[in-house]
């Protein structure tokens, strides 16, 4: 072969004349053509073979085809001379009219397209857009990470509310429990998911007989059921609890959702509860010493006719003996009638040791604990009325030996009765108020209420300690007569005197031992 | 403290006066029949409705007995004893109560009441202490009503005349004429005079008496 090559070229640079000179020199640049032309074609075609993502591959690949053959040619044309190169050449012209045939077909087919093939973005308009489409997903990264730290909020809020709050869809179907509804249910949140709500109310309160199922459940009515405010549910542990339940119902991306709060009011309960026994209690022991002080009031009221009768029966006993004419039969029946008048007071004396024998006894009591307690009963009065109550207790009082159960009876009643006339007065400019205080004073504690209201007109003032004399519509008027036979049976004294700004000011004092 | 009269009304106290129950009381049956009880009994009544109705027409010149109901509105009996021991006014009281309890009633009687009495009283009771209380304020009153007339009179005595009394009532006036007269320097007959004007003017009835009434003025000396 190399002499083959070696033979070919001395021939060709042996001759040197001009006419030569310009042929080598034309044989030398075609060569150079060729080549290049050869290695550029072959490039291309490798590349379009490498790539089978390049737009219009077909249309490319048969132009570099056809140049390829083309340039196989112009190389070949170049050692015509050697007579098997016909041959060689004539068939790869014969390819490149394929080629050539085949290209031209493939440019028809193009030849819709041009204006796209024309347009398309040269890399300065796709770096442009490469920029742009850059931008718009930070952008959107940005918007999603606002919306996850959004939500990420609201999901701690949930999470941490004070109130346990249970989600579920329209089916019963819990989509979510925050942790306090974990506590409150002693579930895991993980043990709820999916589980129908009805978990979490006691069986007897849904009213089924059969077993429960999911699909059974009437969560309509189950739902209508819950809006009563108060409602028990149920522990995992089986145990149950006071609760006070929330509603509130609402779409979520198309879907129908409940909220529910739950909060537990066991202790709301239980207060409830102790308040309602005290004041039962309190109510009890009132009647009972109301009905005791009935019977003294009117054992005391009984008292009055009695001595008149007994006065005039005497009476006209001596007037009957004084008679001309004796009249022992009228004088006897007189005389009975007096002795029965007599033994009438002797009854109602001895009653009134009775009563004073179950009115309770003595004991060494703290008067500032007293009337605290008491004040405890007054409360719910005194709010209901918008009416203030202020304490003013004496830091230095001994312990006396008083009748616990009298006095705070004593206290309740003047606090009550002050309250009751506030209730429907005016202050003015000035919130209603009663101001209970204690002090001591040489040998007495002394116990005053007053309050700031229309204070005691004179008729009032009048009959103010009598029995069966009342202010109010509805009442006995036994109130303050009862309060003055508790005070006086402790050896004290029961008082009223008007207030310097108006108001009534009850005060009472108690021995000190 | 009962006060004395340094005046002519002194001679007009005494025994022949009319003794005023008075009867306290609001309610108007128990006061009513009261009042008729004492009435047919000769009892100088009047009535009162309440505390300050009585001590309003009340002063240092009322004698008598008072009925005091205690439970009364306004003043009560208790209060209306308070009041006239502040004013000095030491009128016998009976208490009569329909309440009963004994702190009061240990309280009334130991501020002065005479009696305590439970509503419906026995009447034969309440007359009995009515009397007592009626009878120890004519002693008592004699008794004022003897002093005031022997000071009044001592007031009008000289300062002669009253020497000579407190010389004559010296040692249960067993001294004669003559001693007094020696020691007060003066005539037997003089004394004599002396001794029969101070025993007029003293209206004493013997020596006895007046001896009595120099120890009442404070002018009696038991020895030298």
């Amino acid at each position: 072969m190399t002499s083959f090559v070696w033979e070919l070229v001395p021939t060709k640079i042996v001759i040197l004349n001009k006419f030569e000179l310009y042929r080598q020199l034309s044989f030398g640049a075609d060569l150079v053509i060729v080549m290049t032309m050869f290695i550029v074609t072959t490039a291309v075609f490798m590349v379009l073979v490498k790539r089978p993502q390049t737009p219009y591959r077909l249309q490319f690949l048969m132009v570099s085809l056809f140049l390829l053959s083309y340039s196989f040619i112009s190389a070949l044309a170049l050692f015509a001379d050697v007579w098997w190169v016909e041959g060689v050449l004539l068939v790869l012209k014969v390819a490149a009219v394929c080629a050539a045939t085949g290209t031209i077909i493939a440019m028809l087919r193009l030849r819709w397209k041009l204006a796209t093939v024309v347009s398309l973005p040269s890399p300065e308009d796709l770096n442009a857009l490469n920029l742009e489409l850059e931008k718009e997903i930070n952008i959107n990264r940005e918007e999603s990470a606002k919306l996850a730290k959004a939500e990420q909020q609201f999901r701690t809020f949930l999470k941490h509310a004070p109130d346990g709050i249970v989600i579920f869809d329209s089916s019963g179907v819990i989509l979510y429990l925050n942790d306090m509804a974990e506590i409150l249910y002693q579930y895991e949140h993980e043990e709820l998911l999916g589980k129908p709500v009805v978990v979490l109310i006691p069986e007897r309160l849904l009213h089924f007989t059969e077993r429960l199922d999911v699909d059974d459940i009437d969560t309509e009515a189950i739902l209508a059921r819950l809006e009563k405010k108060d409602w028990t549910a149920l522990r995992k542990d089986g145990t149950e609890f006071p609760s006070e339940i929330g509603l509130s119902g609402f779409t979520l991306d198309g879907d129908d959702v409940v909220l529910m709060t739950v909060r537990d009011i066991s202790e709301r309960r239980s207060l409830e509860e102790k308040m309602r026994k005290d004041s039962t209690q309190l109510a009890h022991l009132s009647r009972v010493s109301s009905v005791g002080q009935m019977a003294a009031g009117l054992a005391h009221e009984l008292n009055q006719p009695l001595t008149a009768i007994s006065n005039n029966t005497y009476t006209a006993n001596q007037l009957v003996e004084r008679l001309p004419r004796k009249e022992p039969l009228l004088q006897a029946t007189i005389k009975e009638s007096y002795e029965s008048a007599q033994h009438a007071g002797r009854i109602i004396r001895s009653l009134r040791q009775l009563i004073k024998k179950t009115d309770g006894t003595r004991q060494a009591t703290d008067l500032n604990e007293l009337v605290a307690t008491t004040v405890d009963f007054l409360m719910p009065e005194a709010k209901s009325a918008n009416v203030k109550i202020n304490l003013n207790l004496s830091t230095v009082l001994p312990q006396i030996m008083i009748d616990p159960v009298q006095t705070k009876q004593v206290i309740l009643n003047l606090g009550l009765n002050a309250i009751e006339a506030l209730k429907t007065a005016t202050t003015g400019q000035q919130p209603k108020a009663i101001s209970i205080g204690t002090k001591l004073d040489d040998e007495h504690v002394i116990v005053t209420v007053a309050d700031n209201g229309p204070g005691l007109s004179a008729e009032m003032q009048a009959n103010l300690f009598q029995p069966y004399i009342s202010s109010k519509e509805t009442g006995m008027g036994l109130g303050l007569s009862i309060c003055k036979t508790f005070v006086e049976s402790q050896g004290g004294t029961l008082h009223h005197r008007e207030t310097r700004n108006g108001g009534a000011t009850f005060y009472f004092q108690l021995k000190v031992q | 403290m009962r006060h004395f009269i340094f005046n002519s009304k002194c001679s007009k106290q005494g025994l022949k006066l009319e003794y005023k129950i008075s009867v306290v009381d609001d309610d108007l049956a128990a006061r009513t029949s009261l009042q008729r009880m004492l009435a047919i009994h000769d009892y100088s009544v009047q009535v009162f409705e309440s505390g300050e109705a009585f001590l309003e027409q009340i002063d240092q010149q009322s004698y008598g007995v008072v009925l005091l109901d205690i439970a009364m509105p306004q003043l009560s009996g208790t209060e209306v004893q308070q009041q006239l021991l502040e004013r000095g006014i030491a009128i016998p009281l009976i208490f009569l109560t329909g309440h009963g309890d004994v702190p009061t009633s240990v309280q009334a009687m130991k501020n002065g009441a005479v009696d305590f009495l439970e509503k419906p009283y026995s009447v034969d009771v309440l007359l009995e202490k009515l009397n007592e209380a009626l009878d120890g304020e004519r002693t008592r009153q004699a008794q004022a009503a003897s002093q005031c007339l022997v000071l009044t009179n001592f007031a009008n005595l000289t300062s002669r005349e009253k020497e000579i009394m407190a010389a004559l009532s010296f040692g249960h006036a067993q001294r004669s004429n003559k001693e007094i007269a020696a020691e007060l320097n003066l005539s037997p007959r003089t004394v004599e005079e002396y001794r029969s004007r101070v025993i007029s003017k003293m209206q004493a009835q013997s020596i006895t008496h007046l001896v009595e009434m120099a120890k009442q003025v404070g002018i009696y000396q038991h020895k030298a």
